[in-house]
């Protein structure tokens, strides 16, 4: 139990679950129909974080209907005020693949993504076949704030370094930053 | 009625506390915002008594707005991060909910304002030294001497009375009823001539069809406040 609160801490901040459950308090005395929906996307999000643990893979099936519920309860906590679009092609959705290789991509989307930006949209596309995983995440951003941000450059570096550890000379990964638009580009040749 | 703004990034959230604040009928949610730089721009026409605050909201956090601001209204912040606690503390912070809030948790803290802002207008309420030339008054969150000899006349508006000054190019608004500002203003000087006006007898040029001219003004004068006008002019003891 430790260790699965331990893992739970390190993953996802703590901050953005208790900002779901200031969510699904107002949902349920302002628009009760949505609770439901809400809590099951929830334990389906908590269920990944609790039990899938750092070593063991899973497949590209449960990473997209993880993915899927990260990203609507996102979507629930900034409503319309931000434009999203979740887009995911997966061939072949036994394929496996290590966790935490690409929601900390979305995590830094809607973090970057939502603010002091004009007309924030988020777009992510996931496209998989049973030897190429293609990842793309953009978002508009305030290059003033990102460089305010000094844990981006950080949590950048760990991905960084677990795509090397993984996926030696079997990935590509491209960041590009224009005007006020940061791209991710990430392909992965599948094992 | 305690005059509110509240600050929230996340729609929901700032629903959430709108729906809270219903419930509380001393208090009135006459702004909202998604972010500092609004909340900052809202304050510059709407002062308030009291801001419900998130703290991480991106752009300016709610500690940095809270810090940046010279003179505060009542401070409560409402978020999901129990480390900031220490910093609000520091900022003197009226109080710290942690979200979700429990409702009890939320009236308490809506309590606290409620005894702030009443022993505030406890104080502004007591009367001038008469001996006193000058009076101080809140306004646009700043503490304001006025020399009464400068005072031209004022005039009530709804919750705010508005101190017309010789030599000012505007007159200072400030949140009290003009009966308020009568209690402070010496009797022997000042005059109620109508419910909205109280004059400066220094500045009185002459009265004439039921108006009295003022340096700058022409006001009305009421019936209603008869007896106060006949012992400005002294018909009283004729």
């Amino acid at each position: 139990m430790v260790s699965e609160i331990a893992f739970l801490r390190s993953q996802i901040s703590p901050h953005f679950m208790f900002n779901v459950i200031n969510s699904v308090v107002a949902l349920s005395r302002l628009n009760p129909p949505a609770v439901e929906p809400t809590l099951i996307q929830l334990s389906q999000l908590l269920r990944y974080m609790l039990y899938v643990s750092d070593e063991e893979r899973i497949t590209l099936g449960r990473k997209m209907e993880y993915l899927n519920s990260y990203i609507q309860l996102q979507k629930l906590r900034f409503g319309s005020a931000v434009q999203v679009d979740f887009d995911a092609h997966i061939g072949s959705p036994e394929k496996t693949i290590e966790p935490m290789l690409l929601i900390p991509f979305v995590e830094n989307a809607f973090k970057h993504g939502t603010g002091d930006v004009t007309n924030p949209s988020i777009a992510i596309s996931l496209i998989a076949d049973n030897r190429m995983l293609d990842f793309r995440v953009s978002n508009q951003y305030n290059p003033v704030e990102l460089n305010k941000d000094e844990h981006h450059g950080i949590g950048l570096n760990n991905i960084k370094r677990r795509l090397a550890l993984l996926y030696p000379n079997k990935h590509r990964l491209d960041i590009q930053q224009l005007n006020s638009t940061y791209n991710i580009h990430l392909q992965l040749q599948l094992k | 009625m305690i005059r509110c703004l509240i600050i929230d990034d996340e729609p929901l959230a700032l629903d959430l506390l709108e729906d809270n604040l219903r419930q509380v009928d001393y208090i009135q949610v006459t702004g909202k915002a998604r972010n500092a730089a609004d909340a900052l721009r809202i304050l510059r026409d709407n002062p308030v008594d009291l801001i419900f605050c998130d703290i991480q909201m991106p752009g300016i956090s709610g500690l940095q707005m809270v810090s940046s601001m010279t003179v505060r209204p009542m401070i409560i912040f409402v978020t999901a991060y129990e480390h900031f606690a220490l910093q609000g503390f520091d900022l003197e912070v009226l109080d710290y909910l942690i979200k979700p809030v429990p409702m009890d948790r939320f009236l308490r803290a809506c309590q606290k304002a409620y005894r702030v802002m009443e022993t505030r207008q406890a104080a502004q309420i007591l009367p001038a030294a008469q001996s006193r030339n000058y009076l101080f008054v809140y306004s646009d969150y700043n503490l304001i001497k006025i020399n009464l000899d400068k005072i031209e006349f004022a005039e009530g508006l709804k919750d705010y009375v508005k101190i017309h000054l010789t030599g000012a190019d505007k007159p200072l608004l400030t949140r009290m009823s003009i009966k308020t500002l009568e209690a402070q203003l010496p009797a022997e000087r000042f005059y109620r001539v109508h419910k909205s006006y109280i004059i400066n007898v220094d500045y009185v040029q002459h009265i004439r069809r039921g108006k009295i001219k003022t340096l700058t003004s022409e006001l009305p004068l009421s019936d209603a406040y008869r007896d106060m006008i006949d012992r400005m002019t002294g018909k009283a003891l004729a």
